[in-house]
């Protein structure tokens, strides 16, 4: 049974330098949940046998029932490393002298492009990551985006090539050829982890290296794994060669000549690869021996490899046998556990380099100190990264990373939310923390403290909290930096209660769901309708059965999935557009015109921000998209909610008492760029430049009651005349299939306008690897359509890419965008029709 | 509002008439229907009995081409007595209200109310109400409403007379509307009430409802349609064109579009409370209701008088998030886009602030924000203690708090007496904290840093020629 108490945890978590925290990251289907379960059951928690069939972190039943993982899930392990192999960790700040314990704190995350914020949520409380690589399909779209994630994070990789079983039972591959796809895999991999991580940089040099021991090999389902090591150990003895160097020669460019005995560098009719030779060779004859009941052979090869088989296991055979036969050689549990104690970072070496990436704050006062020294007995600092439901319904534990000091059950924190700035008291919280529990997959198990270095949950702060946010005792403390996701909620559905006088019951249920899921966005629109906004459907599938069973427990209607579109312009305004105040005293004189190509982009991602120096974001604006220096240091302001990817520009020349009122056309601008003119959607990429302003005299005449709706007219005109457009989110799609597959693909997205711009075959596998341009509204029911139009043999992955200009004029009635503009205003009760311009600009 | 607000609005585009609900012209009338010899007697007994001397008459927008025909024909008629009758327009929130300021400039004693009227108890003066009397032939109507009788049966049916239709109320006509539709239970209301309070008969029956309205859709049927209790189906019988048309009842709709309103209310940092009326009965108390709601829950008040409300001059209030009209029961629902920041009804601020409607779904809207006052059909008391402590905002994706008080006082028992004052200190009526977030607040006084300016004699004198050089 569980070979560990928790106890032995706790004693374990304040040697900070025996602490691994890590997930387990990769492309759906590869095998995570599978491959942890060798982890989960070397430590005693689930028997041998059943590992990679019970997927233990797959805690829902819909997880079970569906064989995906939705949530991620953590779990702290306990595990002794022996003597022989604790010296290969060198560097002193990976183990603690005199311990042979270890403490693995796992995420397993889903790899579902749907639940990618999951992920995200994983990285962050962790400091390395294993990617599991499917070696049949190779590296996947999603592969690289988590590995990209990751790296971002700064968290080290280590890789496993999974699913050997498929490559030698199915695909039937020869020894080099196998040789062959690990070699690319871990070129692939270390393609993205160069593009992304400089060498020179804090984490220094992250690449794998199969002859270090940082790639491992094997099937999760299977339950067996090994590392280079594995095998240099075993030989290292007859060759009388140190293990270190035995390693270097079983990879690459190596062979052994078995008549010369001599190593050579390259390949010769004689001659074979040490890596075929030594490690794929007696793998593929205890294959081949067993899979073809060699009754004779099996028994010599099991004493050559040293395996003597249990009582009980003696009547298997074929795939039972061989199962057992190289799980009792090869445990996977064994080999994954060397590779995350040696190459994975333990807090002290991680935090280090992380904490700049980590902490919003000066990199120099106690907290940002503390977080860098992984200090135990400093100012605590947590960061609270997901919530995770508890069976009291509507209550969450709030589940982190402690970065430094120490946090424990009872004692009084500050509980800061994303929007707390140092010195206010918004969203700021002290309160104290009810109890410290541990995480262990499907229980929890309650503790007393927890040091820095690990990750735990809290219970009682989740009302303080909506989603994340950085608990501290230090008064002084900046927020730990927010998580950036790389998905978006672009699918939205809107939903009702059966019964109208659920109402309130629905209201409480999205308030519970939009706490339980990192990225879900849960609204009331002005229209009524109650909005529920994801990434994708099967994000969305999942929202809505968690909503109506377990947090709103009533029927509900819900609507088609439908998209939100934004609002832009495509060229500058025909006119100067001129609009009167009520009092008509006042009058404001703008143009709209398209921001260049990118521009929003750089707005998204906070290269172009309202936050930077003026000076500097001119000189950034005027380099990357040649604007006036001048004009570009007067941005007034950037909307909808003073970061979208809007500005309105002062191009105005000595204006009397400008400055008194600028905060009403601000005003007027958010107000504006939050409801565009055609359908009530956001503006996106939209530059309003203000010609010139007429003021009255008097302070009175020229408040805020006669500037912000005049503002609003105004630049509701500039954008009536300067050709609106809509805009659409677009995802970016890879499809794997066969060739034969590839025909049925390209009609699918011809029939969903959408553009095929790659097309490409997977190195040495009969797969093709499409990507595409599809826009999200012509989404719904792409997978089903792709599936029956291919056989069942493409599989896609949609990821929010883009938002492009949906071609077509708005005010053309037998337009698509017509039509969708007058959709979307009725089902916003709006006024149905154009807006009519003369509503909105005025005459001189 | 009603047609009054159409013309009388200068500061509003076409846009904004186009979108208030409220705005609307009723069908033009005539001399005959408005003073016909039953307005003339009850009005001239009326005066006659209690002896008033100055009497007010006051006209809607649409009766005012009327209005000096009545004046001179309740003046001949009250000769011997020598009353002194004033004309009333243009009246400050809305025409269905009595105006009691407009009568007080004139030192009136008593008002004549004519046409569409909320019938909110005025406090000050005594008020007879004198409604259209339009024509309506009962024979059609019952014929009509005959198609009704299968689904009537079995079930409840009340029927609402509106104002124009109240000449025909009596014990007849609800015989016969029983003989017509055979239903279970039939009730004959006259809309609005004649006292608001007198509302006996709105006793709650399992038995499913019918509305039949006799009127027209206008709106005070929508606004009977929502605050009434639910109904399965509501008809409508137009007098003046005798037809009969069905409309389903929108409260559940209608709701669902407000909550979006209720959770700004509940997100607002400021309220600002409107006050629309000056007459009618218990406004006082509901700004001291919200008041203390809104102290419970850390939201700063500001009490507004503005008039008959319009954008721009809600406008000028920038710091605060969501307005509460106060006004009587057909002046308070602003659903337009027109404005900065969303207006609510008392009824919906009752809803967003008061813990007591947290999970609970109103059965009906409430118009009339008597009923929420203690006493009131639809009062629900408020606790303080019952505020949730946290709350996740469905509009910002927030959360909204209630007051962290703790963490000045260390949040235990004894000090949080200590922290409910201090809040109260807060509660001026500037609202400070988002003033601060301004970029222009005004001209630098750069206090101490420039010296006193030294005392001078002044000009004297008028402009063209000082006396003084």
């Amino acid at each position: 049974m569980v070979n560990f108490t928790v106890d032995e945890i706790r004693g374990l978590m304040d040697k900070k330098r025996n602490i691994r925290n890590m997930s387990v990251i990769a492309h759906v289907d590869h095998g995570k949940s599978t491959l942890t379960d060798s982890l989960v059951s070397k430590a005693g928690i689930i028997a041998g046998a059943k590992a990679g069939e019970t997927r233990f972190t797959d805690t829902r039943k819909d997880e079970q029932e569906r064989c995906i993982t939705i949530k991620s899930t953590a779990i702290s392990m306990y595990f002794e490393v022996e003597e022989k192999d604790l010296v290969f960790i060198t560097h002193p700040d990976q183990r603690e002298k005199e311990c042979k314990g270890f403490l693995i704190n796992l995420i397993d995350s889903p790899g579902h492009v749907d639940f990618s914020s999951e992920v995200t949520a994983a990285l962050r409380v962790t400091d390395g990551a294993l990617v599991v690589v499917d070696c049949v399909s190779g590296v996947c779209v999603q592969t690289e985006t988590v590995l990209r994630q990751a790296i971002a994070e700064r968290i080290k990789p280590i890789l496993f090539m999974n699913k050997m079983d498929r490559a030698l039972l199915e695909l039937q591959l020869d020894a080099e050829e196998l040789y062959q796809t690990f070699q690319r895999i871990v070129e692939n991999v270390n393609v993205i982890i160069a593009t992304y991580n400089d060498d020179g940089g804090p984490m220094g040099e992250v690449r794998v290296d199969p002859s270090k021991g940082s790639v491992g090999f094997g099937s999760g389902l299977h339950g067996w794994a090994f590392t280079l090591k594995q095998f240099s150990e075993m030989y290292s003895e007859k060759f009388k060669i140190d293990v270190v160097k035995l390693m270097n020669r079983l990879w690459g460019e190596n062979f052994f000549n078995a008549k010369t005995k001599k190593w050579q560098k390259q390949k010769e009719a004689d001659n074979k690869r040490s890596f075929c030779m030594y490690i794929l060779d007696p793998i593929y004859k205890v294959f081949d021996a067993i899979m073809n009941y060699k009754k004779e052979e099996i028994g010599t090869l099991l004493e050559k490899i040293g395996v003597t088989l249990k009582h009980e296991d003696k009547d298997k055979d074929g795939k039972a046998l061989l199962k057992t036969v190289m799980r009792t050689w090869l445990p996977a549990g064994e080999a994954l556990l060397q590779m995350i104690a040696i190459h994975l970072p333990s807090p002290v070496v991680a935090q280090k380099y992380r904490m700049e990436m980590l902490y919003e704050g000066p990199h120099d006062d106690e907290a940002a100190i503390a977080v860098k020294s992984c200090d135990p007995d400093g100012p605590l600092m947590m960061y609270i990264s997901k919530m995770v439901p508890t069976s009291d319904k509507g209550r969450f534990y709030a589940f982190g990373r402690v970065f430094a000091g120490k946090v424990a059950t009872g004692q009084k924190c500050r509980i800061m939310g994303p929007n707390y700035t140092p010195g206010k008291k918004e969203d700021l919280y002290e309160k104290a923390i009810q109890r410290t529990i541990l995480m262990m997959g499907r229980y929890v198990e309650a503790i007393e403290d927890v040091p820095s270095g690990n990750i735990c949950g809290l219970v009682g702060v989740d009302q303080f909290l909506v989603k994340t946010g950085t608990i501290t005792t230090f008064k002084d403390a900046h927020n730990m930096k927010v998580m950036k996701f790389s998905v978006s909620p672009v699918v939205r559905v809107a939903v009702e209660p059966k019964n109208p006088a659920d109402l309130p019951k629905l209201v409480e249920g999205l308030k519970r769901l939009a706490k339980s899921d990192p990225m879900v966005q849960c609204i009331i629109e002005e229209s009524g309708e109650h909005i529920i906004a994801g990434a994708g459907e099967l994000h969305l599938e999942i929202c809505l059965k968690d909503l109506e069973e377990d947090h709103a427990c009533i029927p509900l209607k819900k609507s088609d999935p439908v998209v939100s579109y934004r609002e832009t312009v495509s060229e500058e305004s025909d006119q100067m557009c001129l609009s009167k105040s009520p009092n008509k005293h006042n009058r404001l004189l703008m143009k709209a015109l398209p921001m260049p190509d990118g521009l929003p982009e750089d707005i998204d991602n906070g290269d172009v921000s309202a936050k930077d120096e003026f000076k500097a974001r001119a000189r950034y604006l005027s380099e990357k998209y040649d604007y006036d220096v001048t004009e570009a240091r007067k941005i007034w302001c950037f909307g909808p909610d003073g970061t979208g990817p809007n500005f309105i520009l002062d191009c105005t020349k000595s204006v009397q008492y400008l400055n008194e009122i600028k905060d009403s056309v601000v005003a007027g601008f958010q107000w504006a760029s939050k409801e565009g003119i055609l359908a009530d959607e956001n503006l996106r990429g939209v530059r309003f430049n203000i010609y010139d302003v007429t003021l009255h005299a008097d302070a009175i005449h020229r408040g805020g009651g006669q500037i912000i709706p005049t503002t609003r007219r105004c630049l509701y005109a500039a954008a009536i005349t300067a050709k609106p457009r809509l805009m659409e989110p677009v995802y970016l799609c890879e499809i794997q299939c066969p060739e034969v597959a590839v025909g049925g693909i390209y009609g699918v997205l011809n029939r969903r306008r959408g553009h095929v711009f790659e097309e490409n075959q997977v190195v040495g596998t009969p797969m093709f690897v499409v990507k595409a341009y599809l826009p999200v509204n012509e989404s719904f029911g792409f997978t089903a359509d792709l599936r029956s139009n291919t056989g069942g043999q493409a599989f896609p992955q949609c990821v929010f890419d883009h938002w492009q200009v949906l071609p077509g004029d708005p005010s053309e009635p037998s337009s698509k965008p017509y039509a969708i503009v007058q959709d979307t205003r009725k089902r916003k009760g709006l006024k149905e029709g154009l807006p009519d311009l003369s509503q909105y600009l005025d005459k001189l | 509002m009603t047609s009054s607000e159409t013309s009388a609005s200068a500061f509003s585009s076409s846009d904004t008439a186009a979108l208030e609900r409220q705005a609307e012209v009723e069908q033009p009338v005539t001399l005959e229907q408005i003073w016909n010899e039953n307005h003339r007697r009850s009005s001239v007994d009326w005066i006659r009995k209690s002896g008033y001397k100055r009497v007010c008459l006051q006209f809607p927008d649409d009766y005012l081409p009327h209005s000096n025909a009545i004046s001179v024909g309740l003046k001949e008629l009250l000769a011997p007595e020598d009353v002194k009758v004033f004309i009333l327009a243009d009246t400050t929130y809305g025409s269905c209200c009595v105006d009691e300021i407009a009568a007080a400039h004139v030192d009136a004693d008593s008002v004549i109310h004519f046409g569409n009227a909320c019938r909110s108890r005025a406090a000050r003066l005594p008020v007879l109400y004198l409604y259209p009397e339009l024509p309506l032939d009962v024979n059609v109507l019952l014929s009509k409403l005959q198609g009704l009788r299968a689904e009537s049966i079995d079930r409840q049916v009340c029927v609402y007379l509106d104002i124009g239709y109240q000449h025909v109320y009596g014990e007849k006509l609800k015989k016969q509307l029983s003989e017509i539709l055979e239903p279970k239970e039939l009730l004959l209301e006259l809309f609005p009430p004649i006292e608001a309070e007198s509302t006996t008969t709105r006793e709650t029956t399992n038995l499913e409802r019918i509305c039949i309205f006799i009127g027209a859709d206008n709106q005070r049927f929508a606004n009977l349609s929502l605050t009434a209790p639910a109904a399965v189906q509501w008809h409508i019988y137009d007098g003046s064109s005798d037809s009969l048309s069905s409309k389903n009842p929108l409260t559940a709709q209608f709701i669902r579009r407000r909550y979006f309103h209720i959770e700004k209310c509940k997100d607002a940092q400021t309220l600002g409370l409107i006050v629309a009326t000056l007459s009618a009965e218990g406004y006082l108390d509901v700004v001291t209701r919200l008041q203390t709601m809104a102290k419970g829950r850390g939201i700063k008040t500001q009490l507004i008088s503005v008039g008959r409300i319009n954008p721009a001059k809600l406008a000028n209030f920038l710091e605060i998030d969501c307005f509460v009209l106060i006004g009587c029961p057909f002046n308070n629902m602003y659903d337009s886009k027109e404005y900065y920041k969303p207006i609510v009804s008392v009824f919906e601020a009752e809803m967003a602030l008061n813990p007591a409607w947290h999970m609970r779904y109103p059965e009906a809207y409430v118009t009339d924000f008597k009923q929420l006052l203690p006493e009131g059909r639809s009062f629900l008391p408020f606790d303080a203690a019952d505020i949730p402590e946290n709350d996740v905002s469905l509009v910002s994706g927030r959360l909204r708090g209630a007051v962290n008080d703790s963490l000045e006082t260390g949040g235990d028992p004894a000090s949080l007496a200590l922290a409910t004052q201090a809040k109260m200190a807060l509660m001026t009526t500037d609202t400070g904290l988002s003033f601060e977030d301004r970029t222009w607040q005004g001209l630098d006084p750069a206090l101490g840093q420039t010296e006193p300016a030294k005392l001078q004699q002044g000009l004297s004198g008028i402009p063209i020629n000082y006396s003084h050089q």
